[in-house]
């Protein structure tokens, strides 16, 4: 087996938003919103980034996309021909070969699709403006990509409206794909979904995944889901990631004490299992990223913090090969998970 | 004689009139809920379970209207009222909403106004449906924010809810529907807007305040999660209609109507990835309220439909041996 090759490298990447106040709107703080991030996403994998809302995993993902400038750091992204470039530094113009190779999918299929534009301009206006079709061909290819998404051709001429959330959903893939992209980034795609759809688009998502060999960096709040769908998890706290590891490794044997927190809220789906699991109540309230505490920002709520943490900010760093946890005492603690370890 | 349910229903219907048709949103609806249970509805969105829950309040948007069924009240003194039938304004009515049921929604807004602070609501909800002096209904607040958990309940009295964070607005909530004491609380989504972590500690609190009162709880949720977590019994909703009623336990190990089967296997579960990494799926999706089929909501969708019968025949609610109910035609046969 080769090893799995690098497709976007972040390095301690920053987005701090400026606090501005009064008439001369004097920057008076900063938002840490992302505050030194590095994950590596491999080529063909799902990455996903879970936390709770506020812990810079959206806004991770925009900087991604480039939606957003960062702060500091890179995001080097590995083209499929030529040498890594660092999307971080860019201006507009030499980021646009690369809009194409990175793409997104939205939360709400409702605000996410223009309500005035026909199904064919929305899936097909990232074609035109690329020079990759138009007329006869931009129809064809649109068509073809609502088929791989599962609707009906036809419906090409449809308004957003006339379709139900599920569908537009699958718009919304349909307009990701068009330009054949090797990243996707989901962010919250399947969350506004009923119980019923978000099974239809979960698996909608893996089978493109393996026919146009896609990447996903996946942005989520649902462990169940996350835990389907993901190859590797890393868990967002307070602009930093805590964690990070394969899906299975993270479930079974947490290294981070919030990480264990967090899995041990995910309700249990068994009615006979109830008040079976060890439940652990984080005492106060999620840091404020403008003013975050000293040393580890989650040692206010954790029950193992010592003079240490509270003093000094632990870095991401390796516990064993492949599992990644920013905090000083993860070689010491036996923190529980929620699933077997797998045999 | 055993104590009539704290709150019967029977055969609800609340339709919407609107300029493009009737939208039948709740059509057919019967459980009931006693004294000290939790009964979750369960139903993906446009099922009507929050149509229902809201006429039980007689809290409808027009152009809906509750058109016809019972909504069966037994007061404190065991006298039964029927809700339905009570004017949406009148005396009775305002002290039951409110007092003897309260509600709390999704988005902690909805009930609680940006432009006093947390107290004076409390407060002010508290003398209106209790005889009490000023000072008094003040403490009883201070106590009600307190018991949800609310740190430095004395101070926070005066915040206004946006100096809240997200959690604590949704346990300010809570303490005012819980103020004067309901004997029924609905809750409609409460927990689908929070964090996992919230959510576990929101749940927590409202099944140990359920404790504490012997209040009834009428659950509404699309999160099976949450249902396996809380509930006592289980109503299933399709298309404004009861699919299926019975015990938590039954509801998760022998579902019967074929909706609830394949609602249980399209969700994720934690560590089965292994196994199989496709979800099984429910074809097609919910059809438009003016769309409904003739015969069965569910049939189009529905993987056992018998041909030619459950297209055109609208099954009944079938009451089994083990008293579990179902709307399906394969149970037809099997009625008690």
């Amino acid at each position: 087996m080769t090893e799995p090759t690098t497709l976007l490298d972040v390095r301690d990447l920053k987005v701090h938003f400026p606090i501005q106040k009064g008439v001369l709107r004097r920057v008076v703080g900063h938002v840490k919103a992302v505050d030194g991030v590095s994950f590596a996403i491999r080529a063909g994998e799902t990455l996903s980034l879970v936390g709770e809302s506020g812990c810079g995993k959206t806004t991770t993902g925009r900087a991604v996309l480039r939606i957003l400038k960062p702060s500091a750091g890179e995001i080097l992204y590995h083209p499929k021909d030529g040498p890594p470039v660092d999307l971080a530094g860019l201006d507009k113009r030499a980021l646009r070969p690369y809009r194409r190779d990175i793409r997104m999918i939205f939360q709400d299929p409702q605000s996410s699709l223009n309500p005035r534009l026909p199904v064919l301009e929305i899936v097909g206006q990232c074609l035109r403006t690329n020079g990759i079709a138009n007329g006869t061909e931009l129809e064809h290819r649109v068509a073809d990509l609502l088929r791989r998404v599962g609707l009906r051709p036809e419906y090409l001429r449809r308004y957003p409206h006339a379709f139900s959330g599920g569908e537009r959903q699958r718009i919304g893939i349909a307009r990701a794909l068009a330009l054949s992209p090797r990243l996707v980034v989901a962010d919250e795609a399947v969350s506004a979904l009923d119980v019923s759809v978000q099974a239809q688009t979960l698996n909608l998502l893996q089978d493109l995944q393996a026919e146009f060999a896609l990447t996903y960096l996946f942005i989520a709040h649902d462990l169940s889901v996350v835990e389907h769908i993901s190859d590797r998890i890393a868990v967002m706290y307070v602009g930093r990631i805590v964690e990070l590891a394969d899906t299975a490794t993270l479930f079974a044997r947490p290294a981070h004490p919030y990480t264990e927190a967090l899995l041990s809220a995910v309700p249990i789906d068994d009615p006979r299992l109830r008040g079976s699991r060890a439940r652990i109540r984080l005492g106060g309230e999620v840091a404020d990223p403008a003013r975050p505490p000293p040393g580890c920002a989650f040692h206010p709520r954790c029950a193992h913090a010592d003079a240490r943490c509270r003093a000094e900010i632990p870095v991401l760093r390796e516990v064993v090969p492949g599992h990644q946890a920013a905090c000083h005492h993860a070689e010491s603690l036996t923190l529980r998970g929620i699933l077997p370890e797998a045999a | 004689m055993p104590e009539a349910p704290l709150l019967k229903v029977s055969d609800l219907r609340t339709h919407f009139f609107t300029d493009e048709g009737v939208v039948k949103s709740v059509d057919g609806v019967d459980f009931a809920v006693e004294q000290g249970r939790t009964l979750c509805v369960l139903g993906e969105s446009g099922c009507g379970k929050s149509v229902t829950a809201r006429s039980i309040l007689r809290i409808v948007d027009r152009p809906g209207r509750v058109v016809s069924g019972r909504i069966e009240w037994r007061r404190k003194d065991g006298s039964v009222v029927d809700i339905a039938t009570l004017p949406v304004a009148g005396r009775e009515m305002r002290r039951i909403r409110g007092g003897e049921i309260a509600m709390i929604f999704q988005e902690p807004m909805s009930s609680l106004g940006p432009i006093h602070s947390i107290g004076d609501q409390i407060i002010e909800t508290i003398l209106l449906h209790q005889d009490l002096s000023k000072s008094a209904a003040r403490d009883k607040a201070i106590q009600a924010l307190r018991r949800v958990g609310m740190p430095d309940a004395e101070r926070r009295l005066a915040l206004y809810p946006f100096q809240l964070s997200g959690g604590m607005r949704q346990r300010a909530m809570i303490a005012l529907a819980l103020c004067c004491e309901p004997r029924l609380l609905i809750a409609d989504e409460p927990t689908t807007a929070l964090d996992v972590t919230t959510q576990a500690n929101i749940l927590d609190l409202m099944k140990g305040l359920q404790d504490e009162y012997r209040m009834a709880m009428l659950f509404i949720t699309h999160d099976l999660g949450v249902v396996a977590e809380i509930a006592d019994e289980v109503v299933v909703m399709y298309l404004g209609r009861v699919v299926e009623r019975g015990t938590v336990d039954e509801i998760f190990h022998a579902p019967r109507h074929p909706y609830t089967q394949a609602l249980l296997r399209s969700v994720p579960k934690l560590g089965s990835r292994g196994e199989n990494r496709r979800l099984a799926v429910i074809r097609g999706s919910v059809p438009h309220p003016f769309a409904r089929p003739a015969g069965c909501g569910f049939a189009p969708r529905c993987e056992q439909a018998i041909a030619g019968r459950c297209a055109t025949i609208q099954p009944e609610l079938t009451t089994l041996a083990d008293g579990h109910q179902v709307r399906c035609l394969l149970y037809s046969d099997q009625a008690a």
